[in-house]
């Protein structure tokens, strides 16, 4: 009796092939502990090696994966795969955010593998912890329930806290990892804490049953029923308390602090990662949750958010004006592009979102881009990261100096750039809100968001100024740059001058992002 | 009978966790203070075990009284503390504010005494070791799985900060292969550029800490030696 037949079958083993490529980088991830043990001293760049090649093949089978999904909806029907209890949705939403965290992975990866030999911190471990991190992304971006979603977060959040403080020598780097670990603690405690008072009143962790009893309890409240009007302050606080932990994430302004003390400190592959990877799957859970979970009440949080994102982008860009250091200008060049793509989930529409997945990728490109020319700037002895070292770059290695002044112009979002491809997605999509609901303040968020990208040109161009103008080289020595290295940039390069130049395939690829979110419950899509 | 026995007991556990809470904050040394909470977790878990929930009280007991407290204790025990110090209270300001949070407290037990009715007492599987089995490996197996990749990641990440940083010899790494040829490897701790720009947080508490351990040292050996002479 002992061995009773089991007849409950514990799930649907083709749900499998739905997570292959988590299981590919997991798989790869233990490998490379591995490596790192049975491998000698100075060979640990095999193992950034084959964690590229891990990247490459979970990229592969993505795509073999999702390729429906990036063929565009002809049909007109939405490419939604659901498996494991409907805990994990892998669609259009999915698939795009994936393959931003795949890039930014390898791209990080290519970057570090040079950078940590002259840290003195080559080990396996980093490969590893990144593709973890990738891991815990790519749940986050297909994450349908929110336990999932949380110990995803958890997963991603944990590992950069020992990425951020991966170079033990350096006080500064200790510090950020300090700082970002208690304050990252804190902001998962709320977090949590929203996510149970919205189980409380759902009664489900499931996304989708979440939606409804919010859409349930909006619905009773405009009809007077008294316990959905009782019940409006808890789902105000689950909201507020979601919006809190989220925005630390991403580091909107009343939670920014913690950015260019962790941004500064930490190793810049790192920092890198952070400011894209990490970017781009916090806003792959805020719009999964707010419009999924909360799509009901966004008139509740549109304002919010919208608030938010105008502080967001003033003290972003006027903050960076005064900054020496290029990795804290990057930094909070890094706060007022939350603000703006906050700006997609303020305006909520199917342009509005197509502007989110398109700038997430084109900034992915160019944020990994600058700090890739920094990290070439870093040499033995030479930190390198004051704006101030880059003076006479461009006599020095024009080619670099040309890269980086197009990452630069692109990041303020000049024409013909992907910076301004994107931006204009992001600001069209309030215009286009505007427009919809005849309401004046879309239109001014709209403005203020661009006069502030004008402003952010100020200090994008010191940088220009210093590599062309700069009198008298900061040094003499050549830069430290390896294949890997290169190779990286001339990819960032070619991403944001062909989402530029050419954007169609780009603007494709997001719009396959809206087909599937639940978009057209706020404003009908056009 | 059954109605007696229960009410027996929760007299018996309550009254138990009780008593060792007040110990917990009345004994002077923290080892004793710490086992006293450890009395506390344990008269809970049986407080779930008569509330028909033997789960949370396995965990109550493995997680709280087992993996916490031996934390707690063994912070003790490497700080070495042997009396609590009275200090002057620097943060009496807060005593009101304890007080007003007690009072919040009190006033939830009366109203869930006065105003929220008795909660059937017909038995449920909400709790119970095997639902949470069939729970944790049918329709949460995804999140089962991937919090023991995070558990895998925090043993590496763990290993990864707390390894000594110089088991790698400074030898091997000044030899590796480097595009700068001909300069020497620079400590980036002694780095000049850095040692120049404003001490952060961490360094200056550890500057601290090490003056004070220094000045201990010293005052030890000092009276060592007095001692001998």
């Amino acid at each position: 009796m002992l061995f009773q037949a089991n007849t409950t079958e514990l799930f649907n083993v083709r749900d499998l092939q739905l997570i292959a490529p988590e299981l590919i980088l997991t798989v790869c991830a233990c490998v490379a502990l591995v490596m790192e043990v049975v491998l000698p001293y100075r060979k640990s760049r095999v193992v950034g090696y084959f964690a590229l090649g891990g990247i490459a093949l979970a990229a592969a089978s993505l795509l073999v994966l999702g390729w429906p999904a990036l063929q565009g909806s002809e049909e007109g029907s939405a490419f939604v795969l659901s498996g494991f209890y409907d805990t994990i949705r892998v669609d259009g939403f999915a698939v795009v955010f994936k393959l931003i965290f795949l890039v930014a992975a390898a791209l990080t990866v290519a970057i570090s593998l040079r950078y940590l030999d002259i840290e003195g911190e080559q080990r396996g471990e980093y490969y590893a912890l990144v593709l973890f991190a990738t891991t815990g992304m790519m749940f986050l971006a297909s994450g349908y329930d929110l336990i999932v979603l949380y110990i995803s977060l958890e997963l991603m959040a944990l590992t950069f806290y020992v990425l951020v403080s991966f170079t033990k020598r350096e006080r500064r780097s200790n510090e950020a990892g300090m700082k970002y670990f208690l304050l990252g603690a804190f902001s998962s405690g709320v977090l949590l804490y929203g996510m149970s008072l919205l189980f409380g009143v759902a009664g489900s962790t499931n996304l989708g049953d979440i939606g409804r009893s919010v859409a349930e309890a909006y619905g009773g409240m405009a009809g007077g029923v008294a316990w959905a009007v009782d019940i409006r302050p808890l789902l105000l606080l689950g909201m507020i308390a979601l919006a809190a932990g989220l925005l630390f994430k991403i580091s909107a302004v009343p939670f920014h602090m913690w950015a260019p003390d962790a941004y500064q400190g930490a190793p810049t592959s790192v920092t890198a990662f952070l400011s894209t990877g990490s970017k781009a799957a916090s806003f792959a859970l805020l719009a999964r949750i707010f419009m999924e979970a909360l799509g009901a009440m966004s008139a509740d949080w549109t304002p919010l958010l919208g608030l938010i994102a105008a502080l967001t982008i003033l003290v972003g860009n006027w903050a960076a004006v005064t900054q020496v250091n290029s990795k804290r200008l990057l930094a909070y060049s890094s706060i007022s592009n939350a603000g703006y793509l906050l700006l997609a989930l303020v305006a909520g529409n199917a342009y509005g979102y197509t502007g989110l997945a398109l700038y997430l990728v084109v900034y992915t490109f160019m944020n990994i881009g600058a700090f890739g020319v920094i990290i070439s700037l870093r040499r033995r002895g030479i930190i390198g990261d004051e704006v101030e070292d880059m003076l006479g770059l461009a006599q020095k290695a024009p080619g670099m100096a040309l890269m980086m002044a197009i990452f630069m112009l692109s990041l303020g979002g000049l024409p013909l750039t992907g910076g301004f491809i994107g931006k204009w997605f992001l600001f069209g999509g309030l215009v286009q809100r505007g427009d919809a609901e005849g309401k004046a303040w879309y239109y001014w968020l709209a403005a203020w968001a661009a006069i502030n990208t004008v402003v952010s040109f100020y200090y994008y161009a010191r940088f220009i100024r210093a590599m062309y103008l700069g009198e008298g080289a900061g040094d003499a020595r050549p830069l430290s740059l390896s294949p890997a290295l290169r190779t990286a940039l001339i990819v960032c390069v070619i991403g944001v001058v062909a989402s530029g130049v050419y954007p169609q395939p780009f603007i494709k690829m997001a719009q396959m992002l809206v087909s599937t979110l639940n978009v057209g419950g706020v404003v009908a899509l056009r | 009978m059954l109605e007696l026995t229960s009410v027996f007991l929760f007299m018996l556990f309550g009254g138990m966790a009780v008593g060792c809470a007040l110990s917990m904050i009345v004994q002077r040394n923290p080892l004793y203070s710490a086992i006293s909470l450890v009395g506390v977790f344990v008269s809970l878990a049986c407080l779930y075990v008569t509330l028909a929930a033997p789960f949370i009280a396995a965990v109550q007991v493995i997680v709280y009284a087992g993996a916490i407290m031996v934390l707690v204790v063994f912070v003790i025990m490497l700080l070495n503390v042997e009396t609590e110090v009275r200090r002057p209270l620097r943060l009496r300001y807060l005593i009101p504010v304890a007080a007003g949070l007690s009072f919040v407290l009190i006033a939830q037990v009366f109203f869930m005494l006065f105003f929220v009715g008795p909660v059937s007492s017909a038995p449920s599987n909400v709790g119970l070791t095997a639902s949470i089995g069939a729970g944790l490996f049918t329709e949460y197996i995804l999140p089962f799985e991937i919090t023991s990749v995070l558990i895998l990641m925090a043993i590496v990440g763990a290993m990864t900060l707390a390894r000594r940083a110089a088991d790698i010899p400074l030898a091997a790494r000044s030899a590796d292969s480097s595009g700068a040829a001909g300069s020497p490897f620079t400590d980036p701790i002694n780095d000049s550029r850095i040692s120049g720009s404003r001490p952060g947080l961490t360094e200056i508490v550890g500057r601290e800490m090490a003056a004070r351990a220094i000045e201990r040292l010293e005052s030890r050996t000092g009276r060592g030696q007095g001692e001998e002479t």
